[in-house]
C-alpha cells in the first residue's frame, strides 16, 4: 500500500524565515533545557530563542530517559519552534535537525557522522547527540514545538553504561573542544534546514537518505512498544516513515519506536 | 434513548392510562407497566435490556416513584436504566504510537473519570521522534479511553471519549 501522501505545501507553509539562536539565553544549570523552553514558549517567546546551559541535572531523553549532562562537556541546547504547520506535516522537523547535526560533525569537524532513524547521530556506531523534538498539538496545528539537541563534546570517558554506546567529539578527533565553537557552526546548519522541513521536505528526504546508512538495504530489528519487526530498510516515505521490507515481502512504514543493526550470521 | 426521553415515555404512558407498554430498538427493549390505574396513580417500572450493553453507558438508577406503590409480582426494587449518552470523541490528529503517559514510569495523564478542560494534555503521539502532546480541546469527564498505552494509532483514529 502507498504511504499516505504528505501534502506539505510548499506555497502556503509560512514566508517567514526565523533566525534559529537569536535570542540566545545562557544559564549555568538548568534541570532541562527543552522544560525551560516550554516554560519559555508558554509565556510567549518568540520562536528561534534558543536556550543553552553549561551543565543539565535531568536532561530529557525520549520516554522519560536521561541525557548524561556534565558541565561544559556538551552542548545542551533547546530552540523554541513555532512551525505553525497541520501536525502531520510537522514530522520532517526531527529529521531536518539530524542533518544539520550530522553535516556539521562531518563537514566542519571532519568526522564520519551517521543517522540512525529517525534522528540519532552516530559515530563509529557510537551516539554523539540525540535529538528530542516535544511538541503541542492544538486544534490540529503544531503550536509550538521545543527542538532539543544534546551533543557529547569534550567526554574524556563514559560512565560503565554508556561506555559502548556513546562518544564524543573528544573522542573522535582528539581534539578538545568548547561547546561555544560547536554553537556557531551548528545553529547555522540549522538555519538551513529546519526552513527546508517547512518547505522543502523532498530536500530533507533526499538528504536524510545520503547522509544516513540506515536508509537503504539494511537489516534492522525495529521495537515498538511490545511489537519487534525484521526487516530490510527501502529508504523513506515523504513524511520521514521508514519503510521495512519483510521476510514475507510485506512492507510496512514505521513511524515510531528503537531501531537496531541485525547481524546476519 | 436517552433519560430525558424516557421519563417523557413513562409520562405519557401515565397520563393516557395505558397498563401496558412495550417497545424494541436496535438491541434494546423496554416494557413498561401500570398496576390497575383505578387504585396506583403512578405504576412500578420494569426496564429490560436483554442486549449485551456497552459499557461506556451510563447507568442510572430508575426515576423515583413519587407514591407508595404495590407491586402485582415480585419485582426487582432497584432497577437500572441503560441511558444512552453520545460521547464527545478526541481523535488522534496523527499517525504515531500512543502514550498515556510522560515516560513509564510516570502517573497517566488522565484515566477514566477524570475531568479534561480544554488545555488538558490526555496523551502524547510519537511520530519520527517527535512527541507530540495533545490537548482535550473540549471539556467533560473522560468516560472511555480507546487504545492501549504504545500501540500505534491511525490519524482519526478515536483515543478518548468524553461525557459533556
Amino acid at each position: 500500500m502507498p504511504p499516505p501522501s504528505s501534502p506539505l505545501q510548499h506555497e502556503t507553509a509560512s514566508a517567514h524565515t526565523p533566525s534559529l539562536g537569536i535570542p540566545l539565553l545562557r544559564f549555568d544549570e538548568l534541570a532541562s533545557t527543552n522544560d525551560t523552553a516550554r516554560e519559555l514558549a508558554a509565556a510567549g517567546h518568540s520562536e528561534g530563542t534558543a536556550i543553552l546551559a553549561r551543565r543539565q541535572t535531568a536532561g530529557k531523553g525520549r520516554q522519560g530517559r536521561v541525557w548524561s549532562s556534565p558541565a561544559d562537556e556538551g552542548l545542551y541546547l533547546s530552540i523554541i519552534l513555532r512551525p505553525q504547520l497541520p501536525a502531520p506535516q510537522a514530522s520532517l522537523m526531527p529529521l531536518a535537525a539530524a542533518i544539520a547535526v550530522a553535516e556539521m560533525l562531518s563537514f566542519d569537524f571532519h568526522t564520519a557522522a551517521d543517522i540512525k532513524w529517525p534522528n540519532d547521530v552516530r559515530i563509529n556506531e557510537r551516539k554523539i547527540c540525540g535529538i528530542l523534538v516535544e511538541s503541542s498539538i492544538e486544534n490540529g496545528l503544531l503550536q509550538s514545538a521545543i527542538l532539543g539537541i544534546g551533543i557529547n563534546i569534550a567526554q574524556q570517558n563514559f560512565p560503565d553504561e554508556l561506555h559502548d554506546v556513546a562518544t564524543s567529539l573528544y573522542l573522535e578527533t582528539g581534539q578538545a573542544f568548547a561547546p561555544d565553537e560547536v554553537l556557531p557552526p551548528l545553529l547555522a546548519r540549522l538555519n538551513q534546514w529546519y526552513p527546508a522541513a517547512l518547505r522543502r521536505p523532498d530536500q530533507v528526504i533526499e538528504r536524510w537518505q545520503q547522509l544516513s546508512s540506515f536508509a537503504h538495504d539494511c537489516a534492522v530489528r525495529i521495537v515498538s512498544g511490545d511489537a519487534t519487526l525484521e526487516g530490510i530498510t527501502r529508504g523513506l516515505t515523504a513524511s520521514g516513515a521508514l519503510r521495512l521490507e519483510l521476510a514475507n515481502g510485506e512492507w510496512r512504514d514505521i513511524v515510531a519506536g528503537e531501531v537496531s543493526l541485525r547481524k546476519t550470521s | 434513548m436517552n433519560l430525558k426521553e424516557l421519563r417523557e415515555l413513562i409520562e405519557l404512558v401515565s397520563e393516557k392510562g395505558i397498563a401496558e407498554f412495550e417497545m424494541e430498538r436496535q438491541g434494546f427493549r423496554l416494557r413498561i407497566c401500570r398496576n390497575k390505574p383505578s387504585e396506583q396513580p403512578v405504576a412500578p417500572l420494569l426496564v429490560q435490556a436483554h442486549a449485551p450493553l456497552p459499557q461506556d453507558l451510563a447507568v442510572l438508577a430508575a426515576t423515583p416513584t413519587p407514591a407508595p406503590v404495590a407491586p402485582l409480582a415480585p419485582v426487582a426494587p432497584a432497577i437500572a436504566v441503560p441511558v444512552e449518552e453520545p460521547l464527545n470523541i478526541i481523535k488522534s490528529p496523527i499517525v504515531g504510537t500512543f502514550y498515556r503517559a510522560p515516560s513509564p514510569q510516570a502517573e497517566v495523564f488522565v484515566k477514566v473519570g477524570d475531568r479534561v478542560e480544554n488545555d488538558t494534555v490526555v496523551c502524547i503521539i510519537e511520530a519520527m521522534k517527535l512527541m507530540n502532546e495533545i490537548q482535550a480541546e473540549m471539556s467533560g469527564i473522560v468516560a472511555k479511553i480507546y487504545v492501549e498505552n504504545g500501540q500505534p494509532v491511525e490519524y482519526g483514529q478515536p483515543l478518548f471519549g468524553i461525557r459533556s
